[in-house]
């Protein structure tokens, strides 16, 4: 990240610093209370903070810079350092970086970011849980699930298949969010510099 | 040593607990034991409570269950053994984990990689997380007693996101703006230090309106008067209604004039209140071209912009290096002399306040006479 002043720095930081106080905060206790989908508002919450920050100050490796200073807050959390929200926390600041690294700052990357970042989260819980159980519970599992589709009447379900379908489900939420962070940035911008 | 040692035992545990290999799991257990007992034996008494163990052998038990239903009960034995093994491995190394990489660890890490720019950001960010939550609260009470509620309602939540994202952005103008202003290079991309011997500088400071200007005009005035040869640029101000409206371009040698800055607030660029015009930089980087030997150097006035490599600083660094001037006049704010003087290598320097000498010029003009040709002045 080398931009013309301290902006682009200021901006991973201060905008980290929010979404830090939100995992450190609301991330605990929707971890703590076992929410279902807390993952997919924290991740969203995440990808409001980093598309925001892109757009006001874009600068390459931005993205990047604010997933290390949220991975940094994620130490003061209740119960100290958290792997897997750490591990979480970085590969959606990779995934928002690739995208607008890939295809520029623009409304398309913001969607393809937020779409990457809400997929690595049930992606990771997935290998997660794979490696946990082993290989022999992963067979079951998959022979339950295609059971499972064959019942609702997806005959010939593999599950990559299934995987791949729970994944993009999750995808298109995930551009969504980065649809509608995109539009709540450039408010921000408007009101902040007077133009869109 | 103990810790190096403790920590690449945990970090073997989680690589062999994973591996497709059946004594993995019970050589991790072990490792990562080692680990515990070696740096911290508490960390086991912490990491598997009753509570825990008891989730963990239920949820092994089913997994154990499912396999056995699925193919076979040694398969079954198997599989909920080896899941109960790597759990237990997981746990301990993480709790390992969250009592020992504390913010200072990880501070220390990303110096060690080189990235001291991030652990200054995470520092920062760090500052600004208590007043980001206490943003958030005004504005959520803000919003409250504007809808005459206890709580406002879900769908205010985009106003509030709307609110708190701005304020955070303000934050971000407003923290960059004030590094700047201290001098602070820390974030920003910074020009290379001048090498080599740095002439006698005369620093003119005060505050704004103190009469810096002025000052290092009549000195420039004085010094060509006694034949010393002067080159470099003043930049006089615009005021309108007691307010800075902007300045010009005055080079030194020719006497030529261009406008350089003219407030525009909405639109101001580099972080000030000015717009820039390229006509003033192209009179600057003239007035400070084809230099005098031996002569005087005056620069007034360089500031934030300049210290990020920007505005004038390329012409200035130029002639530092190629003019080689007996002296040198800058006109700096007081929180930024001592960047400038270490952008520019300078050793030998006298500093004039404007507000408090009652002719700066002539106690700049004494300052300079150490590097001035002996003579009539």
């Amino acid at each position: 990240m080398s931009g013309r002043d301290a902006r682009a720095w200021t901006a991973a930081a201060v905008f980290g610093a929010l979404w830090g106080a939100a995992e450190v905060t609301l991330g605990a206790l929707l971890s703590a209370a076992r929410v279902p989908l807390g993952g997919v508002v924290m991740a969203s919450l995440g990808v409001v903070c980093l598309v925001t920050a892109r757009r006001l100050h874009p600068a390459p490796g931005q993205s990047l810079a604010m997933g290390a200073v949220v991975a940094f807050l994620k130490v003061f959390s209740m119960g100290g350092l958290l792997l897997g929200p750490v591990v979480g926390i970085l590969t959606e600041a990779l995934a928002v970086e690739l995208a607008f690294s890939a295809l520029g700052v623009r409304l398309p990357a913001a969607m393809l970011g937020g779409a990457a970042a809400l997929a690595s989260a049930p992606a990771w819980m997935l290998l997660w849980a794979a490696l946990l159980t082993g290989p022999e519970a992963v067979q079951v599992v998959e022979r339950a699930m295609r059971m499972a589709a064959a019942t609702a009447g997806w005959r010939g379900a593999t599950s990559g298949g299934l995987v791949a379908a729970l994944v993009s489900a999750v995808a298109v939420v995930g551009a969504g969010v980065g649809a509608m962070a995109w539009r709540l940035a450039g408010r921000v911008v408007a009101r902040v510099r007077g133009r869109a | 040593m103990k810790k190096k040692l403790a920590f690449a035992l945990a970090a073997a545990a989680l690589g062999v607990a994973f591996l497709r290999w059946s004594p993995g799991p019970w050589l991790a257990l072990l490792a990562a034991t080692a680990a515990a007992l070696l740096f911290e034996p508490a960390a086991l008494r912490r990491a598997w409570t009753g509570r825990t163990l008891v989730s963990i052998l239920l949820a092994s038990g089913v997994t154990g269950v499912a396999v056995a239903w699925s193919a076979s009960a040694p398969a079954g034995i198997r599989a909920g053994l080896a899941m109960l093994l790597r759990v237990l491995v997981v746990v301990v190394v993480a709790s390992l984990a969250s009592r020992h990489v504390d913010h200072e660890s990880w501070r220390r890490a990303l110096a060690r990689l080189g990235l001291q720019r991030v652990g200054l950001a995470c520092g920062l960010a760090l500052n600004a997380m208590p007043h980001l939550v206490e943003a958030w609260r005004d504005a959520w009470i803000a919003l409250a007693v504007r809808r005459r509620r206890r709580h406002p309602r879900w769908r205010d939540l985009p106003a509030l996101a709307e609110t708190l994202l701005a304020h955070a952005a303000r934050l971000v103008d407003e923290t960059a703006v004030a590094a700047a202003l201290r001098g602070s290079l820390a974030l920003g991309p910074r020009p290379p230090v001048l090498e080599g011997c740095s002439p006698l500088v005369v620093v003119l400071t005060g505050r704004s309106g103190a009469g810096k200007t002025p000052a290092a005009e009549r000195l420039a005035g004085a010094l060509a008067a006694g034949g010393v040869p002067v080159f470099g640029f003043l930049q006089p101000p615009l005021w309108l209604d007691g307010r800075k409206a902007g300045f010009d371009i005055v080079d030194i040698r020719s006497g030529a004039r261009a406008v350089l800055g003219r407030r525009r607030d909405a639109e101001g660029q580099h972080g000030t209140p000015f717009v820039f015009h390229e006509e003033g930089f192209a009179l600057a980087r003239k007035a400070l071209a084809a230099p005098p030997r031996d002569a005087v150097l005056v620069v007034d006035e360089i500031g934030p912009v300049e210290l990020r490599g920007e505005g004038h600083w390329p012409a200035v660094a130029q002639a530092w290096k190629a003019a080689r001037p007996r002296a040198a006049v800058l006109t700096l704010r007081r929180q930024l002399i001592p960047a400038f003087l270490g952008l520019l290598g300078a050793t030998d320097v006298v500093v004039v306040d404007a507000e408090d000498e009652p002719d700066a010029a002539t106690a700049a003009l004494a300052a300079l006479s150490p590097a001035l040709p002996p003579g009539p002045r």
